[in-house]
Formats: structure tokens, sequence, C-alpha cells
């Protein structure tokens, strides 16, 4: 159990009301760029106070000693992840929300109730008569602000709270406060500007990387040759030529200290050159990925069914009833999430026991524990800060980005706060990375071409399986936390097609590639990456479902209308059908080919769906079939979250996350050998540059009426791989099943036709 | 550290005499040195434009440049409104728009790309969107992961017409 810091049960813990009548609003999770806690929260906290979007002028967000809540970033705003992930405790039936969202929209409505609780006492007015607008309280004759009826004391509101700081939806305020109407909404669904942006084009923004301690000290890390490398020996290093650099070694992690970093980097690439480190082989090399996977062995692992109540038996008989039926298996790689930043971090172990540690990580208390846990002392003597960073779209999920544990250990030797920066290979080669998938489906169709049987299998290893890399390369016991959490393994897809009848889903996980035979229990590691193993889920099933719409001759819009109740999947179809132009025509094109030279063209429909978020893309392809090179000309996208919190916001996410599908269907793979990964660079795992972005269009629907906020940020990444592999097919005739679209896989695609 | 100059580089419209060894990158020069947060560490060998600077106008990869080879004039993204002739408080119309269209999402890479759109905006007035994009992809990217290129795109054509 861990004791918080601040007094979560206390309402002056999370919302202070300040003397020129702004407020101060206090989260444990920070933003990410995404702005779900930098401008969705205020914005939230404006409308329940009836204040302006300004007025909540300061947000302290995820710090340990001085935020009240915990958790986690992902999924802030969502009910749906409220409601079914984290079992629902506080859930409000008159509010959209979930989770953070959730929580200072319930603390702001009591701070309301109190506010004018006092003005009504102040005025000498019943609560009813009472408006409040801008911070100001009236009645029919006169008025009094916020500051003046907190002026004297605070609010002495007491919260009733739940949960537990570490864990992923961290604390939950319970109770059922009054609330806005959404239909009387003022602030939220408006475009209000980014209070973080013109700190971060001015510069003003305090970032990690440049927290600066007294006495502070750049390190980097020798990591071993492999990912089961054990040390032989250390190299040495010239005390000549590097006369501030010191050597720490700690088991299996050697690590370099300087006062200049430019020595420090100097430094241990010298002492990485005379280091020795055992040889090992023990992963089958990512041009055997396919095959290892196949072989492995996917019972260890929980099964998860889906539907809960679905048959196999049932199911099999209907497809092997059908008319006409298709099997395919899909393949989508390792991802790595490449922050634009090498990952870093800063730490201070002190004298007196304390540790501070400052990084950029979505889930502070679950670190904080992390690292109480490696060093065996008490939550209480461990502190997380956050600072800014490079968005790294999961890689912290359960606290740490990396080099986190590794900086509390040389800080911890060397008696000074030490920055330790990773390189840009290490960030690839060290990182954990979103584990790979394999799907075999089977779709059955009636004489019609109507989808009477559905069946798909998804194997991935175990997601978030990333024990704290320094605790295990120093041999330190290995803390709590990093095991799989086999949820994800579980089924992801929210299956829109209620009108198939017979549809089963299983899901099977298994350990990490190499980590058991890994001495140092690294192998390929996982970390949940945007929409994770949801968009590895949904790539096979939304392909097969476009594959059944081509086998029934079928336009692949209208195929989906026609097997779906659900409007709000019809509402984003009908969408981008108009958003796009789209001829209605079954798949592949009257003009496709595979064979002759030059350019083909094709479009294709991608959908995907994310707790309550609806997303349907069309891509404009070219494949130029004599070097492979896929080039998206277009890419328009038609979005129903519900709830919109920030209309502008939300396009630029779907923008950004729409760029974030096409690099993945594009150019995404980690390549690895026998013994370590050898994607280590912008080179070797490409993301997509501006000069490959297709113009890009987004329409967001008004759904205000399904009273749910859904996620909105996270799952734009999914449905343009779904398209591109649709205008793949479109324009050449052959289905491609597996990603990325790499001219040297379209080229081999293109020639087994 | 306390070692002697090495050599003086003018930053922002300042001398500087940095004790640094030649070889060290400019980029540890400037962050480290000088504590300015404009140039950003990525990749260490000029592949994602994060630590773009300026020098005479044009844009430089710090992290590959050794400050013994600097010659001219360096401007970060701090000195930016010093180059625009901006009035006290005021920004380079490039950092304007980027308010303006909303660009940054987690941000980091937008230094680089403010560094970029400075330098073509100063050598083309009115970009088309093939100029753009060729731009900020030749000869070496500025990678963005929030994938915010279309909203940069946006933002360069608004402050070209700020500044026209």
């Amino acid at each position: 159990m861990s004791r918080p810091a601040v007094d979560p049960t206390l309402l002056e813990s999370w919302l202070q009301i300040r003397p020129d009548n702004t407020v101060a609003l206090c989260t444990g999770v920070a933003d990410f760029g995404q702005g779900s806690v930098g401008v969705a929260l205020r914005q939230i906290v404006a409308e329940e106070l009836r204040l302006s979007f300004e007025a909540v002028s300061e947000l302290v967000a995820g710090d340990t000693d001085r935020t009240p809540d915990g958790g986690i970033a992902a999924g802030v705003l969502n009910k749906s992840l409220h409601v079914h992930y984290d079992r629902g405790p506080g859930v409000h039936p008159d509010s959209p929300w979930g989770r953070k969202a959730l929580n200072v929209q319930k603390v702001a409505a009591y701070a309301y109730g109190a506010l004018l609780e006092r003005a009504s006492a102040v005025l000498g007015a019943p609560v009813e008569t009472l408006r409040a607008e801008g911070g100001v309280v009236r009645s029919g004759s006169g008025s009094v602000t916020y500051a003046e009826l907190v002026a004297e004391a605070p609010l002495d509101v007491r919260l009733e709270v739940t949960g537990e700081l570490a864990s992923i939806p961290g604390l939950v305020v319970l109770g059922t406060p009054p609330v806005v109407p959404v239909s009387e909404y003022r602030v939220v669904g408006t475009s209000c500007p980014s209070p973080r942006i013109p700190s971060i084009v001015r510069e003003s923004i305090p970032w990690l990387r440049d927290v600066r301690l007294p006495g502070m000290l750049h390190g980097r890390v020798v990591h071993p040759a492999t990912l089961g490398s054990t040390l032989v020996s250390v190299g040495r290093l010239d005390a000549i030529a590097f006369p501030g650099a010191e050597v720490v070694v700690r088991g299996n992690l050697v690590g370099v200290v300087s006062p200049d970093e430019w020595e420090a980097i100097r430094a241990a690439q010298a002492l990485a050159e005379t280091t020795v480190w055992s040889e090992w082989r023990g992963l089958p090399g990512s041009d055997g990925l396919v095959e290892a996977l196949l072989e492995t062995d996917w019972s260890t692992a929980p099964v998860a069914l889906s539907p809960p109540d679905g048959d196999e038996a049932r199911t099999d008989a209907a497809l092997a009833a059908a008319a006409r039926r298709l099997d395919a298996f899909f393949f989508v790689p390792f991802y790595k999430h490449a922050p634009i930043s090498p990952e870093l971090a800063v730490a201070d172990a002190r004298p007196d026991g304390s540790v501070h540690v400052w990084a950029h990580t979505q889930q502070l208390h679950a670190l904080r524990a992390k690292i109480a846990g490696m060093l065996g002392t008490d939550l209480e003597n461990v502190v997380v800060h956050f600072a800014d960073g490079a968005g790294s779209f999961g890689r912290t999920t359960q606290g740490d980005a990396g080099p986190e544990a590794e900086a509390v250990i040389l800080s911890q030797a060397c008696g000074r706060p030490v920055r330790l920066q990773w390189t840009r290979e290490e960030d690839f080669a060290w990182s954990a990375q979103q584990a790979p998938a394999l799907a075999e489906v089977s779709a059955g169709l009636d004489a019609e071409g109507r989808m009477i049987a559905f069946k798909a299998e998804h194997h991935q290893p175990g997601v978030n399986n990333d024990p704290l890399l320094g605790a295990e390369l120093a041999g330190l016991a290995p803390p709590p936390g990093g095991e799989p959490s086999w949820y994800l393994n579980k089924l992801q897809v929210e299956w829109p097609y209620d009108l198939v009848p017979n549809r089963l889903e299983l899901g099977y996980g298994a350990p990490a590639l190499g980590q058991a035979e890994s001495p140092i229990n690294m192998g390929l590691r996982h970390k949940s990456m945007r929409s994770p193993c949801h968009l590895q889920q949904n790539f096979p099933v939304e392909c097969m479902v476009s594959e059944a719409a081509a086998a029934a001759g079928a336009d692949p819009i209208q195929y989906r209308i026609d097997h779906t109740t659900d409007d709000r999947l019809i509402g984003v179809l009908e969408a981008v059908r108009k958003l796009s132009r789209w001829e209605t025509r079954p798949s592949p094109s009257a003009a496709a080919r595979a064979k002759g030279g030059g350019n083909v063209r094709g479009r294709g429909l991608g959908v995907g769906i994310r707790h309550d978020g609806y997303f349907a893309g069309v891509a404009d392809i070219t494949v130029d079939l004599e070097s492979g090179v896929v080039t998206v000309e277009r890419y328009c996208v038609a979005v129903d979250v519900g709830v919109v919190v920030n209309p502008r916001l939300l396009r630029l996410n779907v923008e950004g996350g729409s760029a974030m599908g096409i690099s993945q269907a594009l150019h995404e793979e980690v390549q690895f050998d026998g013994s370590r990964i050898t994607s280590t660079d912008f080179r070797s795992y490409p993301i997509l540059t501006m000069a490959e972005m297709p113009e890009i269009e987004v329409e967001i629907l008004d759904r205000r009426d399904v009273m749910v906020a859904g996620q909105g940020a996270e799952p734009p990444n999914m449905a343009p791989l779904v398209a591109l592999a649709g205008a793949f097919f479109d324009a050449t005739g052959k289905p491609m099943r597996r990603l990325p679209l790499r001219p040297e896989y379209v080229l081999a695609e293109l020639r087994d036709s | 550290m306390n070692a002697a100059p090495r050599k003086v580089i003018r930053v922002n419209g300042v001398e500087h005499a940095v004790t640094s060894r030649a070889d060290c990158p400019l980029l540890y020069v400037l962050s480290g040195e000088l504590e300015l947060s404009g140039p950003k560490f990525g990749c260490g060998v000029g592949d994602c434009g994060a630590c773009a600077v300026l020098v005479d106008g044009r844009e430089v990869r710090s992290c590959t440049t050794p400050v013994g080879e600097v010659e001219g004039e360096v401007t970060t993204l701090e000195g930016l409104p010093r180059l625009w002739g901006a009035g006290e408080g005021e920004l380079h119309p490039v950092q304007q728009a980027w308010i303006d269209e909303q660009v940054p999402q987690c941000g980091y890479c937008q230094n680089g790309m403010m560094i970029a759109a400075a330098d073509l905006l100063s050598r083309v007035s009115d970009p088309s969107v093939a100029q753009i994009k060729q731009a900020f992809s030749e000869p070496h990217p500025h990678l963005c992961r929030c994938g915010t290129y279309a909203a940069i795109i946006r933002a360069v054509q608004r402050a070209a017409g700020m500044m026209g």
C-alpha cells in the first residue's frame, strides 16, 4: 500500500482557487502532446465551475509528491475504459467522461456546490436563486467572487476516493455530484488553444533534457553486446585522455559518468571498445520470425474467447457448411515506439536515502514503486517528477521508459545526481517493443455472398513484459511489476458486424522471444504501443471483411453497412464515402494488374473502432510495379468519438495518428539477427517523412447524443493499415496480408502472382 | 569545467568564449555551456533534424557539426525573433504561425521544424506544398513521430503570408 504524499480526500489537494479568481488544477498524469490533460481537463473543469478556459490557469501534472490521483495518462477521458477495464468505480450516470476526466469533473462539481453554499450564506439568498459566471456568483441584489468566498478558509470538502496510486486506473473519486448536462456545454466542444504551445515555440518549456541539478554528472551506459550477453571484463579508460570520467560497474551494468557530456560520450565509446561480453544467440532473426511464431507453444499463456459465449463447434460447423469459405494468415511485425528523443532520465540518490527521479513517464507511481522495490526502500523515499519529453506512445506504460533505473544506480554509485541520456542506437536496441502478431482468419459466405460465419485466432507474445532494465543488468532483486499483462492478449476488436450470425475470436499469448534463453532476462521484450494489440487484431479482421466483400463481388463500404446495425459505424462509413468521393464498386479495380511495369492506382477502405471512437478511412495509393514503392496520395477519414472536447485538437490528433498508421503500414518493422536488434537508427527503422505525407482530409461527426467520450487521440493509427492493404488489393488484385508494404515484400508478393 | 576558452562563437547576437574541445558537436556546446534548450538531441547523426540551428541563415545539423568548424553567426530557436527584428516579447512569424496553427504535439522535433521553416522562407517567399515537403525532407529529413506534417505545411504557408 502506498501512502499518498498529498491527501486525496481533501478537495484542496486537487483544485485551488486563487486570490486573482483563477484556478489551479492538480492531476497525477501529465500531457504527452495530445492535449488530453493539458487542454481537455482544463476545459472540463472550466465547464463545471462556470469559468472561462483561461481562468483554469495552472496545471500541476504528474508529480508523485504534489498530485493526488496517480494512474496512467492513456485513455484519460474515456468512459468505456473506465467502465470495462477499470471495473467502473465511481462512474457517473450523467457524465460522458471516465478516468482522470471524471475525477476532475467531480472535484470541480463538488467545488462549485460548496462555493454556491458559501455564496448563499454571504448573499443571504437561497442557492437555487444564484447564478455563477466567470468566477462571480450573483443573486438578485449582490455578488461575490470565488476568491472572496475562499479568502478566509479554503473549501473544506472531503472526497471519497478508492483505488491504488500505482495501478492503471490510479485513484478514483466516488460520488455523483450534480454536473453540467452535456447539452449545456459551453467550453467543452470548443477549440481552446493549448497553453503549452506558446512555451514550446518560445523554448520556455522545462524539458527533461534541461533538468540541471547542482553537482550533476552526465552518464552513459555501455550496454551488453547482445540481448543475452554477460560481462566478461570491463574495459579500461585512459585517465589522461578522460580526466573527468569515472567508470561504474554493477553486475552487468557498465556505466561512465563525467561532469562534461561530450567527455561522457567519448569515454563510453572508448570503454565499449575494450569491454568484453559473452557471446549469445537466442533469437530466430527477423527473417525467421513468422516461422518462429508458427512454431511457438501458444498453450502456456491464457487464452481468451470472444464473444464470451462463443461456440467454436458451432462456428466451425457454419464455416464448413458455407457456400464459400475464405482462409488466410496475416502478419503484423514488431514495432518500435521510436520517440524522436532517445529516452533519458535524471536521478538524484541523496545521502539521506531518498531518491528523486525526473522522467517523462505516463505512470509515475508505477515507476516510483519499481524503483523503491529495486532499492528495497519505502515508497515514501522515492519521488518521481514529470518533465516534458518526446512522445513515446505507450513506451512508459508500467512507469519506465528504459534508462530510469540505470540512472538511479549510477547516481547511487557516484553519490551525485546523474543525467543519463541513451543514444539513438541504445534507444532502438535496448527498449521494449510492441509485440508482433500472427492471425489465422476464416470467413464463410452463403450463396448470396453474405458473411454467415467468421473466425479469427490471434497470436501475440505477452505485451508489457518489461522488467526494470537497470535492475536486471545490475543483478538487483527484480522489483514487482513488469510481468506480462495478459489482458492485452485478449480480444480487443470491438466487432460491429452483428448481422453475421456465427462469430468466434480466440486470443493466445506466449513469452517474449529469447527471454527464457537470455541469462539477463532480455530477449525481445514488449511494451504496448498506440492502440496496443488492438491494431494488430484489427488488421487481420478488417482485411478479411474486405476480402469477403471482394469474394462476394460487393463494394467494401456497402458490404460493411449491409452487415451491421451499429449506426455509429454506418455514420462514419457514409461520411467517408462522401468525403472521399468514393466510387461504389467492388475491388479490385477493372484496371488492376500486378505485372507489366509502370504504375497502378487503387483505393481502399479501413475501419478502426476503439473504446467508443469510430474511424473510417479511405486511402488512395499508387504502386510502382517495377520498384515496388507504394505512395499514398490522399487519406480521408471520418471520425465519431461521441462527445468532442476540442474539435481542432481532435482534428490535429487524427491527422497525426493517421500519419503514424501510414508510417507503420509503409515502413515499420523491427529487424534483428540471432543476437540483437539490428534496426538501430532512422535509416534501418524508417518512419514517415514529410515528403511521404499524403493530402489528408478529416471529418468529425457530431454525436454528443451518445453521451460518451470515446477515444480520439490514440486509435487513428488503426484504420490506415487496413485502408492501405485494401488499396493495394484494389490496384494489383493481390491481397497484402503481411506488413509493412516495403518494396522488397511488395515485389515478392507481385512475383508470386 | 574551468577549462580555458578555446573558441569564440557568436550565438543569437552574443559572442561566447567556449571551453569545449574542438571536436565537440555544436549541439552540446549550445545545450551544455550556453544552456540553450532549442536544439535537441535526436539521433546524433543528422538523420532527424531535432538539433537544427541556423548558421548565417542556413540550416545546419548541430549534432554533426564540430564546434571547432563553426564559422559564422549561429541562430537557435531562441534567436529567431531577433533574426526577424521582432520587438520585445514578439515572435518570428514562423513561431507565431506555429501557435496559430497549434502545430506542436509533444513538440520535441518542432525546434528543427521552425528552423527549417525560417531557412526556407528566407529563400522562397511563397513556397508550394511540394516545395515545403522537399525542404523538410531533403537532403536530410526532419522527422516528427507525432505526425504533425500536415499542420506544419499549413503553418509554413501562414507564416509566408505574414512575412509577405
